[in-house]
């Protein structure tokens, strides 16, 4: 099993978490929101998997390619 | 009495060229994960196409001849001739001597017979045992560097960042239109990890110092990034396959397979009703070119804004759109680098250019002020001024603010057409009503009511509406009719283009 990073592409603040750790996730699915510029931006899960780790919360604050959470990748069903 | 032996001695000389600089050292080119010189010519070039020059070159002779670092000549990619090479790794880190070099011939080729120029670069330049050879130090200079810079205003120029790559050739493929490295088996730096160490102290590897996470990703020194050295080849035809062969020419026109009057439905429900949700600006250019197909440059770096070439009915145009994904579009100063960069490009080979603009304004903020956002985004402005191709405007949502004036020019037709979605503004509704109105906020029983209520008198006059009855927008329309529209303006736009051929010159100074 390997664990995938998840980066916030844009800069922002969390507006919204929308999974908790253990939530299993499909590829595509939306994580979070960040907030910016008054736009709501998903962030989506890279691959199907189990969310590990979520290391911001809501309204902090990220930079451009900041790391927000971790999944493990469901190896069975990732491939697309 | 014939030539005879003579004319075999030169197939003799040329077959040792190429044995570039032996099999061990092909060998461990290939471990590296790289081919060599004349393996790249031949994966880039048609079939057959390549016309060496200066084959014979080399230094020594009879058992003890090497032939010179580098592989060049004329070849032709897609039926159009370029002048193309690069240096030969495996011959001295393919670092050329002194003087006039098969580069340099290169350059002239380009210049004298008008035809792209592709060099695909593999070599840290200067060898500092050329200095002993030569037995006194030398100023740096560089042959023909006028010619070098002239020639980006006549033919397209290319940069394959092929191996490892510093010093001269790194700083020659920066005098480029475009540049691509692959992933994983290339470097490009200004000076490698020896030269660090001792002017910086620093250790580190030479995939940290300028590996493509580096330079395509974070710098944006280097345009796109290839899986491979094969896809970086690929992506070089793909470019030249918009360019015309020089300036005085037009872009090349290609037989259409898409119907220009094609009226795709998802553009009536791309942007979302819900004005904080954000689209995939990258679908919706799909579904106005032909076919769905764009080709995007620097699609890493100034994520803020899509800068891409594709056809509309055949011709090409040059598209330039705001991607409401990253920091929902605000123009920042990576952005408009790249806005300045494309929109130069396109105007010097003639490319006319499709705006869509989906733009809340600058980037504001700390980091955008600390990084000199504003002078770089009036650069762009300035740019926008600058150029004389046709320059069309979609409006599909926010058009706010100074950095929204980067996009269409008010001294010229500036036909701007909007979508229904679209909304205008000098600052935004929201904060531009507090610091407009403060006192009288201030000052009401309850200030929140008062704020709310003069946003609501504001947000009654966003529509689109409102601004064409006034002839502030040119034109609303359906937003499926966004190709045909395109397509019949530019159409009318073509022939103008024949009247400005050849380079331009920029007047003024850049902010």
């Amino acid at each position: 099993m390997s664990i995938e990073e998840i980066k916030s592409e844009t800069a922002g603040s969390v507006w919204k978490l929308l999974v908790a750790v253990d939530d299993v996730v499909k590829s595509g699915d939306v994580i979070m929101l960040v907030e910016l510029m008054k736009m709501e931006i998903p962030i989506v899960s890279p691959t199907n998997g189990r969310i590990v780790e979520i290391v911001v919360a809501e309204t902090m604050s990220l930079s451009s390619n900041q790391l927000v959470a971790t999944i493990a990748v469901d190896e069975g069903s990732a491939q697309q | 009495m014939t030539w005879m032996d003579e004319v075999n001695e030169i197939e003799r000389r040329r077959l040792r060229a190429l044995e570039l600089g032996g099999e061990e050292r092909i060998r461990r080119q290939h471990e590296a994960g790289r081919l060599t010189i004349r393996e790249r010519l031949e994966a880039l070039l048609d079939k057959d196409s390549f016309v060496e020059i200066g084959a014979l070159a080399g230094e020594g002779s009879g058992e003890n001849f090497i032939p010179s670092g580098y592989v060049g000549g004329l070849g032709r990619i897609d039926g159009r001739d370029v002048a193309v090479g690069g240096e030969d790794f495996t011959v001295r880190g393919g670092s050329e001597r002194d003087g006039r070099t098969k580069v340099h011939l290169l350059v002239h080729m380009a210049n004298d017979f008008k035809i792209p120029l592709v060099l695909l670069h593999d070599g840290a330049g200067g060898n500092i045992e050329n200095t002993i050879r030569r037995g006194y130090m030398q100023i740096p200079t560089w042959l023909n560097a006028a010619g070098e810079v002239d020639l980006t205003a006549k033919v397209p120029v290319v940069a394959g960042i092929m191996g490892t790559v510093a010093g001269g050739p790194a700083s020659r493929s920066m005098l480029s239109h475009w540049s691509v490295m692959p992933k994983h088996s290339a470097d490009f730096f200004i000076a490698g990890p020896p030269v660090v160490k001792r002017a910086v102290g620093l250790d580190i590897t030479k995939k940290e110092l300028g590996g493509s996470d580096v330079h395509v990703h974070v710098s944006g020194a280097v345009d796109n990034e290839g899986e491979d050295e094969l896809d970086c080849f690929r992506q070089i035809r793909e470019f030249l396959s918009y360019m015309p062969r020089n300036a005085w020419e037009l872009p090349p026109y290609q037989e259409p397979t898409d119907t220009p009057d094609r009226k795709d439905e998802g553009l009536l429900s791309i942007i979302p009703k819900n004005r904080r949700h954000p689209y995939d600006m990258r679908s919706l250019i799909r579904m106005v070119v032909d076919d769905g197909v764009m080709f995007e440059l620097k699609p890493s770096h100034g994520k803020c804004l899509i800068t891409a070439f594709a056809r509309l009915d055949g011709h090409v145009v040059g598209v330039l759109a705001n991607n409401p994904m990253f920091q929902g579009g605000a123009l920042d100063g990576p952005g408009a680098d790249k806005q300045v960069r494309f929109m130069e490009l396109c105007d010097q080979f003639h490319i006319p250019i499709v705006y869509f603009v989906d733009v809340p304004g600058f980037m504001v903020g700390p980091d955008a002020e600390r990084s000199g956002a504003l002078r770089r985004g009036m650069r762009a402005f300035w740019m926008t001024y600058s150029i004389t191709v046709p320059l069309l405007q979609v409006i599909v949502r926010r058009c706010y603010g100074v950095g929204s004036a980067t996009t269409s020019r008010t001294d010229r037709m500036n036909l701007r057409i909007a979508w229904p979605s679209a909304e205008f503004g000098g600052i935004p509704i929201e904060g531009g009503v507090d610091a407009a109105f403060r006192r009288v906020i201030q000052e009401a029983p309850d200030p929140d009511a008062k704020r709310l209520e003069i946003e609501e008198t504001i947000t009654r006059l966003r529509s689109p509406f409102l601004t064409a009855e006034a002839l502030g927008v040119e034109d609303v329309f359906d937003p499926r009719e966004t190709r045909p529209t395109l397509i019949r303006l530019l159409e009318a736009a073509q022939k103008v283009r024949e009247y400005d051929l050849g380079p331009k010159s920029r007047p003024g100074v850049r902010p």
